[in-house]
């Protein structure tokens, strides 16, 4: 019997570990090839480097402007994250403690519309957005608010919707106002729901190329990181070399964050879908 | 009572929404502020000229290729005009540079300095069209260069540069198996030598100095703008006398050169490592034949142009250095020539500001016709020269130089293919049938076939 | 503070402006434009009335193979993801050493965008797979079959970890003691599997398939980047049909169209979808 176990228990780490290796192994290629010249990449591209370059970072951050654009990239991210959190709260709570039927129209609407697809509204929404002024920054994080509600407004609903309202009926009763009882009593109460929010939030906005490339449109200083990536490949050719060396460098930030975060991730994904 | 807490309500909001609205556009303008601040003191030390008021240009653009090059050229410029700022976006690979100019043409917001070439999107981005025809560099244009982007005789495009495209080989290899080829002119003869060479390869007698060689050629299955955009000219070219407008406005294509198309696809199939089963060729994009084979020697020839230099020098500069034309066969019309093309034009957008606009012509005037900008339009970026006055400034790559040998020769056929009816045709259309005659899903007859009809259905619409 | 209606308004309207803007208005002006002959450019499109739609249902048989392949895919996504997702989460939810660690090698693929991932995908297989000179691992992206599954395993790859996370809380919400009751009735580990665990996760389940399908619906990025439709259309999902009838064919108006019926079939699909799995959840 205690054998028996002993054998299963490592058959599953064996099988994890072949899983593991199978998940791992485009990043790792990705990091090989970051150390690999460009004619080593060609030349033999599963192979251990040979030589060893390290001078592809130090091109490849030099050419994306590295420092200005993660911190373009941190600084939208953030404060894009900050405000759907600010506003999708709100919203969903007045969602579900107003029993109405405008409501229930508004919360489908919200859901209906993770069914389309960014690309057919597009061109419409450059026009609208250039007549209201905000083709730039603060036009992207509008923008990602705009994008970023529907499912933020979706967890926030559904975690809602678990809350007893007394608490906060108490504190309307103390005079509070709709504003104070929200920020004081509702708002702490969310903060499981709040963590899965922003950890999708920032995953989504981290990775983005199509909406900053185009928003952001001519304030080239604001370009970000996954902009700057694809600046490695040309109208024919791709730097390889380069572009590991960049994807790597665009990762590592991200990963850091995830090493971090680990915990309240799982939590939070779980959180998010489950409720 | 009630109504108070209400307005309080709403002024607590509308606080917390300005402030983070001015945190927004408070980080913006700094920078903004910052810029021109620092424009003015220059403004103020260097030049005295009131009349020179501080314009801002943008170009978008997207040959990376050249981004720092330009760059370069740009802070000369405005260090020498210090009341223009010039911001330089470039799209980089991965997407669509006509998706960008689209968006941005539905925001109104087109850049003050972009791309636009041949009929067709010429009429398609009519309305930002600047009519540039009375600009200094119009007189000095070589022959045929501005025809692309001159609509009821204006002109709307500054040529970028002139480019060619053919056979490029690696010279030394074929020396080193004792094959001549600094003499072929007819489709025979380059089907002969590459079965001398293949001969060569298959023997062994060229493994010391080429280990990695194994086949003549690699066809980029990959690239439907290799099949579509550039190598479908072998049967338009001809058909259409090389001339753009003729095929814009052909109702109908008759595809009467499409056995030189198939017999110029067929010869380079022939000689590549997918010569029995064409399926693979469909997996070999742009830098697996440039980068990988041909730079690495594992190939000797390929279809491609002289842009691909640089590529080939990152690699092995000593391949880059024997690179040559070969002639891009057309059986039954010329078999000893090159294709050229212009690489694309400089436009301006005429719905800028008229000082922007004047200031953008300046610009483009200086880049190719000062003689700062000659040198680094042909030194720095290696751009063939498109001007008569350029003297003997000439890209020193070989491949460029090759051109001109073809050039001087009369070796030369006119690319066609801007005016197929977009690029939907050329690589929707066409290359993806190609692409389906090497997975064998479609035969020649039914490529030719069916893009035909796609060709009178668009046309038509 | 009782429910006043400018309460109400005050605490949506963040939110309800950014999305009418970026995405409600742009989608109601889509349903215009699919009446239109748009290119995307000019500023006075022709009304053209049902001739786009028409034209899908009549011409475009393109279209009609992308959806099938689009459609395919998402079934065979959905299976898949959801089953490799489910053993992830059996796996380490197993008490053994490094089973933490697993859980974030296999959620990291979620990290990283959909682009970058098309191309580094694109990498192996295109110059990786055929450096092991291995036949069965040559020419994956030239025919619709292997584009198929190829697209299939990078989608199964970044998503099964997601969805790992998912059913791992599932699986720890079930209690200790009846899977135990259960062992000790004789139960086997294949019985208690079924007949214990499954049902007590199918609500995991219903948000497991909604969220694949939707996705896999509308996956555009791995599509373009991995194989861009090729050879001769042949991989090309729908999202990607309707981007290049939209800025290749610069034929915006039917671009809206096919958007359109998309939509539509997508959001059926959905709500059909939504509906067994609640009557499954309810039965179970």
């Amino acid at each position: 019997m205690c054998n028996e176990r002993k054998i299963s228990k490592f058959f599953k780490i064996i099988i994890g570990l072949f899983v593991a290796a199978l998940f791992l192994f485009p990043m790792f290629m990705l990091l090989l090839a970051s150390f690999k010249s460009q004619k080593n990449i060609f030349l033999d591209v599963i192979g251990w480097p040979k030589p060893i370059v390290l001078t592809n970072y130090g091109e490849a951050m030099k050419r994306m402007d590295y420092g200005s654009a993660l911190w373009n990239l941190l600084w939208i991210t953030i404060v894009a994250t900050i405000i759907i959190i600010i506003f999708t709260s709100m919203a969903s709570w007045v969602l579900v403690r107003y029993k109405t039927r405008v409501s229930k129209v508004l919360f489908y609407v919200f859901a209906i519309s993770m069914l389309i697809p960014f690309q057919c509204v597009m061109l419409p929404l450059m026009s609208t957005l250039s007549k209201l002024d905000l083709l730039n920054p603060k036009g992207l994080i509008f923008a990602y608010l705009g994008f970023g509600s529907p499912l933020s407004i979706i967890l926030y609903h559904g975690f809602i919707k678990g809350i007893p309202a007394e608490l906060e009926e108490a504190a309307a009763i103390d005079g509070c106002s709709m504003f104070r009882t929200f920020w004081g009593v509702v708002f702490p109460l969310l903060s499981p729901i709040t963590m899965t929010v922003a950890i999708l939030n920032i995953m989504w906005i981290w990775n983005d190329y199509l909406l900053p490339s185009l928003v952001i449109g001519s304030n080239v200083q604001w370009n970000t990181l996954p902009l700057k990536t694809f600046f490695f490949f040309g109208q024919f050719s791709s730097r390889w070399d380069y572009a590991s060396a960049g994807l790597i460098m665009s990762i590592i930030p991200i990963i850091i964050f995830y090493l971090a975060a680990q915990k309240k991730i799982i939590k939070g994904v779980v959180d998010g879908a489950i409720k | 009572m009630k109504k108070m807490k209400k307005v309080k309500k709403v002024v607590a909001l509308m606080l917390a929404l300005v402030l983070v609205a001015s945190s927004l556009t408070g980080c913006k303008s700094d920078k903004k502020t910052t810029n021109t601040s620092t424009k003015q003191s220059e403004d103020k030390s260097g030049d005295t000229d009131k009349s020179k008021e501080p314009v801002n240009i943008e170009i978008l653009q997207y040959k990376v290729e050249i981004n720092d090059q330009l760059q370069a050229a740009i802070d000369t410029y405005t260090k020498e005009n210090p009341n223009v700022k010039i911001t330089l976006q470039t799209i980089g690979g991965g997407e669509d540079i006509g998706v960008t100019y689209k968006s941005r043409a539905a925001a109104g917001d087109m850049p003050d300095i972009f791309n636009c070439i041949g009929p067709d999107e010429c009429g398609r981005y009519k309305d930002f069209l600047e009519d540039l025809s009375d600009q200094p560099w119009v007189s000095h244009a070589n022959a045929g260069m501005l025809d692309l982007d001159t609509i009821d005789g204006k002109v709307y495009g500054l040529p970028v540069s002139t480019e060619a495209f053919g056979l490029i080989a690696n010279k030394k290899m074929f020396e080193d198996a004792g094959v001549d080829i600094s003499n072929i002119t007819t489709y025979d003869q380059l089907d002969q030598a590459f079965a001398a060479l293949q001969a060569k390869i298959d023997d062994g007698s060229l493994a010391d100095k080429w280990p990695m060689l194994k086949n003549v050629t690699a066809v980029q299955g990959a690239e439907k703008w290799v099949l579509g955009d550039h190598a479908v000219n072998v049967a338009l070219a001809p058909e259409f006398k090389e001339d753009v407008f003729a095929a814009y406005n052909a109702k109908d294509i008759q595809f009467s050169y499409k056995d030189a198309y198939k017999d110029y696809i067929d010869l380079q199939l022939k000689y590549s490592a997918n010569a029995k089963d064409h399926a693979g060729a469909v997996s070999v994009g742009y830098s697996d034949a440039v980068q990988g084979a041909l730079a690495l020697g594992s190939v000797a020839v390929i279809q491609q142009g002289n842009w691909i230099y640089n590529d080939v020098n990152t690699v092995d500069p000593k391949i880059a250095e024997n690179l040559v034309f070969l002639p891009a066969p057309v059986k039954g019309y010329k078999e000893d020539s090159i294709f050229t093309l212009v690489a694309n034009y400089w436009c301006v957008n005429s719905q800028s500001d008229a000082k922007v606009k004047q200031a953008s012509k300046d610009f483009l005037n200086w880049l190719y016709q000062s003689d700062a900008g000659k040198d680094i339009v042909v030194n720095k970026f290696g751009f063939l020269p498109v001007f008569d006055n350029y003297g003997d400034l000439a890209p020193k790559d070989p491949l460029s130089k090759g051109i001109l040998d073809y050039m001087k020769a009369g070796k030369v056929i006119s690319a066609v293919f801007k005016g197929a009816p977009g690029a939907d045709w050329l690589q929707q259309v066409f290359g993806s049938k190609v692409q389906g005659y090497l997975t064998g899903d479609l035969t020649w007859d039914q490529v030719f076939d069916e893009s035909a009809k796609e060709w009178n259905s668009m046309r038509n619409k | 503070m009782r429910r006043s209606k400018l309460g109400f308004w005050l605490f949506l309207a963040p939110c309800l402006i950014a999305f009418s803007v970026v995405e409600l208005y742009p989608m109601l002006s889509g349903f215009y434009y699919s009446l239109t002959d748009w290119d995307g450019i000019s500023a006075t499109p022709k009304f053209i009335g049902l001739e786009n739609f028409k034209n899908i249902f009549t011409n475009e048989k393109m279209f009609w193979s992308c959806f099938g392949f689009t459609a395919a895919f998402a079934i065979c996504s959905v299976i898949l993801i959801n089953l490799v997702g489910f053993a992830l989460a059996l796996l380490v939810t197993k008490k053994f050493r490094g089973a933490n660690l697993l859980r974030g090698v296999f959620f990291m693929p979620n990290l990283i965008g959909g682009l970058l991932l098309g191309f580094a995908w694109q990498f192996i297989f295109t110059k990786i797979f055929p450096a092991t000179n291995i036949p069965f691992l040559q020419n994956w992206l030239t025919d619709k079959e292997t584009g198929f599954a190829a697209l299939l395993i990078v989608m199964v790859w970044q998503m099964s970890g997601y969805m790992m996370i998912i059913y791992i809380a599932a699986l720890q919400n079930i209690p200790d003691n009846i899977l135990e009751a259960a062992a000790i009735d004789g139960a086997g580990g294949f019985r208690r599997l079924k007949d214990i665990t499954m049902p007590m996760v199918s609500q995991a389940f219903t948000i497991g398939i909604f969220l694949i399908l939707s996705n896999s619906f509308k996956l555009f990025d791995q599509n373009l980047a991995l194989t861009n439709g090729d050879p001769n259309h042949a991989t090309e999902m729908l999202a990607l049909n309707i981007y290049k009838t939209a800025f290749s064919a610069n034929d915006m108006g039917m671009a809206q169209a096919k958007a359109i019926i998309f939509f539509i079939s997508v959001a059926i699909i959905s709500i059909i979808q939504l509906y067994f799995s609640k009557k499954r959840e309810i039965e179970a």
